[in-house]
């Protein structure tokens, strides 16, 4: 194992790029390398391969190995772990759903209730209206200029957290659509934001 | 130098995290966001025993195992 990589010390940096281009072109490599800090520490081991110096490098990459190694590793649990806790919301969700006016000897309740589902989208605009959740005046300007469907549509998406494919379900439209809907309704709001209000803060700061 | 990773820099390391972390949010419900933030920190520092006991090779190692590689 020492012969092999003391017979690699022993040559020049261009040499070893070209004889171990696949060793160079190893991610890990090419980033350990890119430092300048660790670049230098390596051309100092090639100049004068002594024990020193070999230490120095690999104890400098081990290092960097382990902290490539501990990102990689945590980022992905975030992403595993936000998908399985999703997925365990959703099973929660689906289990035990929240059923506020059934008595419990009240079985055949639950089966009556499916199918009116519309019945409460259809009051869905006047019920939890979003502008009932904002105390901004502003912000309560804005969605005044929205169309009747834009703030239902973002009633939906907000206050109920449906999906767009759920809400494409209700209007007998396509999810695309929904999307859109949202994306020129949040356009909107922000455009009158920025209008509005930016500009009026930015006038009173200059004056 | 310690080459394992303190409490302090694991904090430090889910700070530099947090863009990431923020995106992950994305896979779920507005509602349950704030939780599942909490959540992950909290899996993160639970699992600060694995994430120290990761092994990684030195340059030699990884380089004599590079070798050994490509004479096969």
């Amino acid at each position: 194992m020492n012969q092999l990589t003391s017979h690699f010390f022993s040559h020049s940096l261009e040499f070893l790029q070209q004889q171990y281009s696949s060793f160079f072109a190893q991610p890990i490599i090419q980033l350990f390398l890119q430092n300048p800090e660790h670049l230098k520490i390596f051309t100092e081991t090639l100049d004068s391969p002594s024990s020193h110096n070999i230490d120095h490098l690999n104890e400098t990459f081990k290092i960097f190995y382990y902290r490539a190694k501990v990102y990689k590793y945590m980022c992905s649990l975030i992403y595993f772990f936000s998908v399985d806790f999703d997925k365990r919301a959703r099973k929660q969700r689906e289990r035990y759903r929240m059923v506020l006016d059934a008595t419990p000897r009240d079985t055949g309740g639950l089966i009556d209730r499916i199918g009116t589902l519309d019945v409460q989208l259809e009051k869905m605009g006047e019920l939890n209206e979003l502008a009932s959740h904002i105390s901004d005046e502003e912000m309560a300007k804005a969605l005044k200029k929205l169309t009747a469907k834009q703030n239902l549509v973002l009633t939906m998406i907000f206050s109920y957290g449906l999906s767009n494919k759920e809400i494409a379900a209700y209007f007998q439209e396509s999810p695309q659509n929904i999307s859109s809907i949202r994306k020129q309704a949040l356009k909107k709001l922000r455009k009158h934001y920025m209008d509005e209000v930016y500009v009026r803060k930015e006038k009173s700061h200059c004056g | 130098m310690d080459k394992k990773l303190s409490k302090e820099e694991l904090l430090d390391l889910i700070e530099s995290l947090n863009p990431k972390i923020k995106k992950s949010l994305k896979n779920t419900n507005y509602q349950d966001r704030n939780d599942l933030e909490q959540e992950i920190k909290l899996k993160i520092i639970e699992s600060y025993e694995k994430i120290a006991a990761i092994e990684a090779p030195n340059f030699e190692e990884f380089l004599a195992e590079f070798l050994t590689k490509q004479k096969q």
